[in-house]
């Protein structure tokens, strides 16, 4: 579901999102080939093509993983996390090919299975500078093999978002094994400053991005709210809420989203039911709650998306008093009714 | 995200945070120089001040690689000859073996059979090579082979031996 009730297929935002990604990884790799064949004149094409496969599907990972922090920092960037999937199945073929073509390069001449070869060719576990770095890739391969291949919406929804979410953050362990694949493999043998330095330098910018991120999100948890003796907890100041946007809060132990629009206060989960997106960092439009993420629409009143759809979040009683808004945690069950508080009144 | 799973994000990142630039500056910190060619037998190694006479040099023997190529004789005329090869670029080729061959030195992927192992090129190092006697007599070629790879990586045709026995210098 979007904004307008299209289901999320291939719309235009998509088509133009993907036809950019493409043309940067052509452009990319053949930029890379390119330069490749000038500047190393010796190399082969299959070696060419292992390094471009390779390094594109490195700097796309760390695109991957800028965008959630850089979203989480500044909602400009939300567009770049539309269709992140696609990023990221995109790298898994890169990273595929670049281990392929190295099987076969490095692996398919000898008279042990390629496969053997890379996991038992070398066995100096005990040496940082001969570490079987081919394993590392290898492991991180079948971690995005695995993200891949359970990326369509039919996972999510079968998976549940939360298991979904938990299993796509393996995502940071198959980054830590790429950096470690490339420090203790290509790295070892290069004799350029150059390429230690990208890498670096793109290991800090990932690192630093959600430290920034996590820094930030972790102000809203940690805030706490006086509770009244009929167990409402006073939140905010009606005036704290722009006109058709949220004060989010965390209250009963999950984030709360209130929405203040034409003259109305009402509160439900801040967690869409799609991918967990954050709504209270969504706006109303057309009357519905839309989550910043992929446009899923709920009815701020009772949590329920408009037919025919059937995503559902849970409610909060609210009111308000002295221009100040209080929240019942209890959450009501998802596409529980509630009447919003009226300001003013 | 629900909160456990922010939790579990902020640990992950965190550990990660501590975890990859120490083994980042651990894996850089370990590497290893890039093993040298090691030096040629001195029975086959000229002695560069014996070699002084420039008798030839030419930058575009050698088709798609950009090698300088030099010959020097001992003395004029020359009782005995050295080739110099000196890499523009980086020879991306592991275990670079030169031989010389009397005559034209063929296609085939490995060096005539008859042909005179001289030395060892690697990476962008200059190497003075002794020439057999036969190179006096005889039009030869040299030839860079990849023992590694069990190829013929390039062939150049040296001038012809009256050019060089007679030992005009450029």
């Amino acid at each position: 579901m979007s904004l307008k009730y299209q289901a999320v297929m291939w719309n235009r935002q998509k088509k133009i999102y993907d036809s950019v990604l493409i043309a940067g990884v052509v452009l990319y790799l053949g930029l890379f080939s390119g330069l490749g064949a000038i500047f190393h004149p010796n190399a082969t094409a299959e070696t060419l093509l292992i390094r471009g496969f390779g390094t594109a599907a490195l700097l796309l990972l760390h695109i991957i993983l800028s965008i959630g922090p850089l979203c989480r920092l500044n909602p400009r960037f939300l567009p770049l996390l539309y269709n992140r999937r696609h990023l990221g199945v995109t790298m898994f073929i890169l990273a595929l090919a670049h281990g392929g073509f190295s099987i076969v390069q490095f692996h398919a001449l000898g008279d042990v299975n390629p496969l053997v070869s890379v996991l038992a060719g070398e066995t100096r576990y005990t040496s940082l500078s001969d570490f079987p770095f081919q394993p590392l890739g290898l492991a991180a391969l079948l971690i995005l093999f695995l993200m891949a291949a359970t990326s369509h919406d039919f996972w999510l929804t079968n998976l549940t978002p939360p298991v979904w979410k938990a299993l796509h953050m393996l995502v940071y362990v198959a980054y830590g094994l790429i950096v470690l694949h490339v420090v203790l493999g290509a790295l070892q043998a290069e004799t350029s400053p150059v390429l230690a330095a990208l890498l670096g330098v793109g290991l800090a910018w990932v690192l630093i991005l959600h430290l920034l991120a996590a820094r930030k999100e972790k102000l809203p948890d940690e805030k706490t709210y006086p509770a009244a003796a009929d167990g409402y907890v006073n939140v905010c100041a009606v005036s704290e809420i722009p006109e058709k946007c949220a004060h989010v809060a965390l209250i009963g132990g999950e984030r709360v989203a209130i929405f203040k629009y034409d003259g109305k206060i009402s509160a439900i989960s801040n967690v869409c039911q799609h991918q967990n997106g954050p709504l209270g960092e969504g706006r109303i439009i057309d009357g519905l709650v839309t989550c910043p993420w992929h446009g899923f629409q709920y009815r701020p009143q009772d949590g329920a998306s408009p037919e025919p759809f059937k995503e559902k979040v849970p409610t909060f009683n609210v009111k308000v008093i002295g221009g100040r808004v209080w929240v019942h945690p209890q959450p009501n069950p998802p596409g529980t009714a509630v009447e919003p508080a009226r300001i003013g009144e | 995200m629900i909160r456990p799973l922010r939790r579990r994000h902020r640990r992950i990142i965190s550990v990660l945070a501590v975890l990859l630039p120490l083994a980042f500056i651990a894996g850089i910190a370990s590497r290893k120089s890039i093993p040298a060619m090691a030096e040629i037998p001195p029975a086959i190694r000229p002695a560069a001040p014996e070699f002084t006479h420039l008798i030839f040099e030419q930058n575009d023997l050698w088709g798609q690689f950009d090698i300088t190529t030099r010959v020097y004789a001992d003395t004029l005329p020359p009782s005995r000859l050295a080739v110099e090869l000196h890499p523009q670029r980086y020879l991306e080729y592991p275990d670079l073996l030169v031989y010389w061959s009397a005559g034209a030195a063929g296609a085939a992927k490995i060096p005539p059979q008859e042909a005179f192992l001289i030395g060892v090129l690697s990476g962008r190092e200059k190497g003075l090579f002794l020439l057999p006697a036969p190179a006096l007599e005889t039009d030869g070629s040299v030839i860079l082979y990849s023992l590694a790879q069990q190829q013929r990586i390039a062939t150049a045709a040296l001038p012809s031996h009256s050019i060089l026995s007679g030992g005009n210098p450029r």
